[in-house]
C-alpha cells in the first residue's frame, strides 16, 4: 500500500504532506512501524468491512434462534463469526419491522462498529449528516432514496464510546427461496446503517 | 449538504489512500503507546468540536493523533523494548 515510489499524477495536497510527516515523526520514534501501518490499511481494505454485517444479517434471517441472539447480545452474535476487536466491544443490534425504521449516526465523532462494518463512508463522517439525520430524519432517509409511509416511526441510535449500533433490516419480498450466502448478497452496508433498505432485483 | 447525490469519493471510507494512512497510523501508534483507543476518541471528538463543522476530518484526526503523541509518546518511548501489540 506504500505510495512512496509513485509518481504522482498531480501535487500533493498539504493534508497528504502533512500525513507523510506525522508518519516520519512517528517512524522516528519508534511509535509505528510501516510495516504495522500496511497492516492495518490492508485489513480494513479486506477482512473487515460490511460484508461481516451482512453475514450475521442474512444468518438472522434464516435461524430464528441466532436473530434472538443477535437482538439480546450483539457482541456474542458478532463474535460467533470471529468478528471481534477495536470499536466491537459494545454492539447492541436494532431491528426493523413494519412499524419502525431504525438508522445510526454518531453525533459527536465517527463511532461506528468497526469488526461488523469497517470504517464508515466520509459522508457517516461529515457535519451534515451528523446533525441532519437527528433532526429531520425523513427529510434525509428520502435523500438518500428511502421513502418511509408517515405512520412508520423512525428511531435513530446515536453511537457513543459506550455502544455502537447495527440494524437488522427486514428480509425483503421475493427473498423467499434464496441461500444464506445469497441473503447476505442482498444486504449493503446502507442497509446496516438504515439509510436503504434491501431489495430483491426483479427481473423487467 | 443533500444525500441525495453522494459522490463516489464521499461514498468510500477515505475519499484518498492519504486518510487510510492518516487511520492506520493512529490505530498502531495508540495500541503500541499502550493508549485505550477512548483516550484517542477522546481527543478526535474534542478536536472535531473545535473546528468549524466544514473542516476535513482527517484534519481534526491528525490533530488528536498528535496531541496523543504529545501526551503520551516520550513515556511510550522510554519503555523498555517494544510493547507487544495487543489483540485488538
Amino acid at each position: 500500500m506504500s505510495e512512496h515510489h509513485n509518481h504522482p499524477v498531480r501535487p500533493k495536497s498539504p493534508q497528504q504532506l502533512r500525513a507523510e510527516a506525522l508518519e516520519a515523526v512517528l517512524i522516528e520514534r519508534g511509535l509505528v512501524s510501516t510495516d504495522a501501518v500496511d497492516a492495518v490499511v490492508e485489513a480494513f481494505q479486506s477482512e473487515i468491512g460490511p460484508q461481516n454485517g451482512a453475514r450475521m444479517v442474512a444468518r438472522a434471517w434464516v435461524d430464528p434462534e441466532y436473530r434472538e441472539r443477535m437482538l439480546t447480545d450483539g457482541v456474542a452474535a458478532a463474535s460467533d463469526f470471529g468478528f471481534v476487536g477495536a470499536e466491537g466491544e459494545h454492539l447492541r443490534v436494532v431491528e426493523n419491522t413494519p412499524q419502525v425504521h431504525n438508522a445510526i449516526v454518531c453525533t459527536l465523532c465517527s463511532c461506528y462498529p468497526w469488526p461488523v462494518l469497517g470504517i464508515p463512508p466520509v459522508w457517516y463522517k461529515s457535519a451534515p449528516y451528523r446533525a441532519r439525520i437527528v433532526r429531520e430524519p425523513r427529510t434525509v432517509l428520502a435523500e438518500f432514496g428511502l421513502e418511509l409511509p408517515e405512520d412508520v416511526e423512525i428511531r435513530v441510535w446515536d453511537s457513543s464510546a459506550e455502544m455502537r449500533y447495527l440494524v437488522l433490516p427486514m428480509r425483503p419480498e421475493g427473498s423467499e427461496g434464496m441461500s444464506e450466502q445469497e441473503l447476505a448478497g442482498l444486504v449493503n452496508r446502507d442497509c446496516m446503517i438504515g439509510v436503504a433498505v434491501p431489495r430483491v432485483e426483479v427481473p423487467a | 449538504m443533500s444525500f441525495a447525490s453522494i459522490r463516489p469519493d464521499e461514498d468510500r471510507p477515505f475519499a484518498e489512500p492519504w486518510q487510510a494512512r492518516a487511520f492506520a497510523l493512529a490505530v498502531v501508534a495508540a495500541d503500541r503507546m499502550g493508549a485505550d483507543w477512548d483516550e484517542f476518541r477522546d481527543r478526535l471528538k474534542a478536536a472535531i468540536a473545535a473546528g468549524p463543522p466544514d473542516r476535513p476530518y482527517y484534519e481534526a484526526w491528525m490533530d488528536a493523533l498528535e496531541t496523543l503523541v504529545a501526551d503520551l509518546g516520550d513515556a511510550a518511548q522510554g519503555r523498555q523494548g517494544a510493547p507487544e501489540p495487543s489483540s485488538a
